[in-house]
């Protein structure tokens, strides 16, 4: 077991990078499955069949928030280590170190929430977190948990970044550049999963350099060093972290997509042109759609707004044009395994497509000025979440779990995949009607006119649970083998 | 009524609050209040938009008649039809899309050459991204002409001729007039006490007719015309903390 493989981690290293990733996916899903818990209580609030009150409603909307973001992206950050340290050499020390300081700081999150009464919503809008009816210790805590969750995404983001420079050699070969100019070079170019990791972990530098500049001068303030400073720049680094942050985990979902469909299908997703000019395009394009957050504070110069509703529009369509159609190609004719990985992919290209149109109409200011808040915001992040971000990173997990041969093809792993879509359509489709119904989204208590389409919701998200649980149940039995064994050969990543 | 709050909160001052009506809600209701389609008038028209209706020559009634028509289409949007467009053009889009995925879902399984299938790959990828970036910047300068903001709604509404002062604070709205003149423009001058809160306008239909964010240490304009009589809804449409779905106010245009 002491060979090399490609460039990176000896077989050895990466059997213990395997054992760290595969833990990364498992925490991951199983923080996911808990924070759908408490999803479903929020709905049941919102269908007026339940009394959680508001202290304990906003408390659990901020934790469901925050650990759902924290789960899916660890999840994501585990399968992407896993589908690129061979080449580019992950070091499991430092896997093992980010997954404790990522644990850590969740932790804090929680305790934060459940105990500390924090309740500042998963955004933690600066001056709520200082001025909230909540302990100051609670947002201690959960900021720290924050900085700490920042910090682990950062190790991984330099760690990925220095190997793939390592490997590639030189920032224009790691970006892929002689494939978008046509230039020959003698060394290695990345793949499709080696490309968008390279790119999350260059937009996910940048996107925590901004958390630190809006956390610093909150941490400043609970120290009595300073007496507040600018809510408008401080809603700029937020959501320049924040929404970049997000939107970061759908491109390391992408790189899982990459490393599936093809198993099944038999087909290559191959590094070409397209591939590379749009993740070189988006590099940049993901940093410009968080001024949509700011379209209603109308004294933020208003090129900012134009440039937000400029990003909304142009950073799906690189996306669009290689990965969604690029998977469809790979599927049309392809005498494809029908599974339950298949079957997550193919629901998570309808929910990203369907939250991606959403956000190009919400990302238009004159429509955002009567949908902003509304529950038509959740809509689309739930739809590019739940089907896009975490339905390819679970793809990934199941595939890991059970291979192209495994239980992932069985009937009874087919139907559940399907259960999932509908009930996740079910879902957010619920939630865009009542987004168009200008109900507020955050809200404790809905008047009894909203109250109808939670009602329509609260059945959908139970079948949602039922395919979770019944796919947990199914994958569970493979663990200890995944565990032992060598990954799966991922089908289409070069 | 709004239903009360069920469990005790500390700070809330519900006094402040006020009471607030249980408005009905309905979805996609047609142009009502803001700048809607029912009150344009030619008289109005040529106040708002600079229009002439005694053109003598052709050419100008021609453009008068197509700046009518642009007027109407950007009012009727800012109107009640904003929301219905949105769902009309979304759920559209939503049928196509599944449509277009069950198709490949079916032929999944058959078999079909990769090599004609990456052919029409890349034609679809060269050509699609083209009239998409078309339809995207189309979309883009068309959408200019409906922009919320001060200077723009200005040049829509004339200068504002009422001046009403918000003030937004954990968790209550405090106006300066509660009662407003239809049919002339009104400026919101918004402020925040304490952290931010979204100052969200609500027609008695119970659909969003504008906001805008207040914000601690700034000073947001707002200006909308309300062509409806009735009793509006302001609620905060910022998140901000414990009381937020409290923090509910009235005005009454007349």
């Amino acid at each position: 077991m002491a060979g090399r493989v490609g460039n990176g981690n000896s077989a050895r290293a990466q059997q213990s990078v395997e054992q760290a990733t595969l833990v990364y996916m498992l925490v991951g899903f199983a923080v996911f499955l808990l924070m759908g818990v408490l999803g479903l209580l929020m709905r049941l609030q919102h269908a007026g069949w339940i009394d959680l009150g508001p202290r304990w409603f906003y408390r659990i909307m901020t934790l469901h928030g925050s650990g759902m973001v924290a789960g899916v992206l660890l999840a994501s950050l585990g399968g992407v280590a896993r589908v690129i340290a061979p080449r580019i050499g992950l070091s499991p020390r430092l896997l093992w170190t980010a997954f404790v300081v990522y644990f850590l700081g969740s932790g804090l999150v929680i305790l934060a929430t459940l105990v500390g009464g924090f309740a500042a919503g998963w955004t933690t809008t600066y001056p709520l977190p200082v001025r909230g009816d909540w302990p100051m210790s609670a947002t201690w805590g959960f900021l720290l948990g924050y900085t700490l969750v920042a910090v682990a995404f950062l190790l991984w983001c330099l760690a990925v970044l220095v190997g793939a420079l390592r490997t590639f050699g030189g920032f224009g070969n790691t970006l892929a550049w002689p494939v978008l100019f046509g230039r020959k070079t003698e060394r290695p170019v990345p793949t499709g999963p080696e490309l968008a990791a390279t790119v999350v972990a260059i937009d996910g530098i940048i996107a925590v350099g901004a958390g630190v500049v809006y956390l610093v001068p909150i941490f400043a303030e609970m120290l009595g060093l300073v007496s507040g400073f600018d809510v408008l720049f401080a809603k700029n680094m937020l959501f320049l972290f924040g929404h970049t942050l997000v939107n970061l985990n759908i491109y390391l979902a992408v790189a899982l997509v990459y490393a599936t469909l093809g198993a099944y299908t038999g087909r290559t997703f191959k590094m070409g042109f397209p591939v590379a000019l749009a993740f070189n395009l988006v590099i940049i394009l993901v940093l410009l759609p968080y001024f949509h957050h700011l379209y209603q504070d109308f004294v933020q110069p208003w090129p900012l707004h134009l440039i937000g509703q400029f990003g909304s529009y142009a950073v799906g369509v690189p996306a669009f044009f290689v990965t969604i159609i690029g998977s469809l190609g790979l599927l049309y004719g392809s005498r494809v395994r029908w599974s339950a990985p298949v079957i997550f992919i193919l629901a998570g290209l309808w929910g990203w497509v369907v939250g991606g149109f959403a956000a190009i109409l919400d990302g238009t200011i004159a429509i955002n000025n009567v949908m902003h808040n509304t529950l038509w915001v959740p809509a689309h992040f739930h739809s590019y979440y739940l089907f896009g971000a975490a339905g390819f990173t679970w793809a990934y997990l199941f595939h890991t779990l059970g291979g192209v041969e495994g239980w992932v093809t069985s009937p009874a792993a087919r139907w559940l995949g399907w259960l999932y879509a509908i009930g996740a359509g079910g879902f957010v489709l619920a939630f865009f009607l009542s987004g168009l119904q200008s109900v507020p989204r955050r809200y404790a208590e809905h008047i009894a006119a909203w109250q109808v389409l939670g009602q329509v919701a609260v059945p959908f998200v139970l079948l949602l649970g039922i395919a979770f649980l019944g796919l947990l149940i199914l994958g569970l039995r493979a663990v200890p083998a995944a565990w032992r064994a060598p990954a799966p050969a991922p089908g289409s990543n070069d | 009524m709004q239903p009360a709050l069920r469990s005790g909160v500390g700070r809330l001052d519900r006094r402040s609050v006020g009471a607030q009506g249980e408005a009905p809600v309905a979805l996609g209701g047609r142009a009502r209040g803001g700048e809607g389609v029912a009150s344009l008038s030619p008289r109005g028209l040529a106040a708002v938009g600079s229009l002439h209706y005694h053109c003598s020559n052709t050419t100008e009634y021609q453009n008068d008649i197509l700046s009518g028509v642009v007027l109407r289409v950007r009012r009727a949007a800012e109107g009640g039809v904003m929301q219905v467009g949105v769902g009309v053009v979304f759920f559209i889009f939503v049928v196509l899309w599944t449509g277009a995925l069950w198709w490949i879902a079916t032929r999944a399984a058959l078999t079909a050459p990769y090599e004609r299938v990456s052919a029409v790959v890349s034609r679809l990828r060269r050509w699609g991204a083209l009239i998409v970036v078309v339809v995207l910047g189309a979309a883009f300068i068309l959408s200019l002409p409906f922009l919320p903001y001060p200077t723009s709604r200005a040049a829509r509404l004339g200068s504002p001729q009422v001046t009403v002062e918000v003030t937004g604070r954990m968790w209550a709205w405090e106006l300066s007039q509660k009662t407003i003149p239809r049919g002339q423009t009104v400026e919101f001058v918004v402020r925040a006490l304490d952290v931010n809160h979204g100052f969200g306008i609500y027609a008695p239909d119970g659909r969003i007719v504008t906001q805008v964010q207040a914000m601690p240490g700034y000073t947001n304009r707002l200006l909308y015309r309300f062509d409806e009589p009735g009793t509006y809804t302001i609620r905060c449409l910022e998140f901000c903390a414990t009381g937020h779905h409290l923090m509910v106010a009235e005005f009454t245009v007349e």
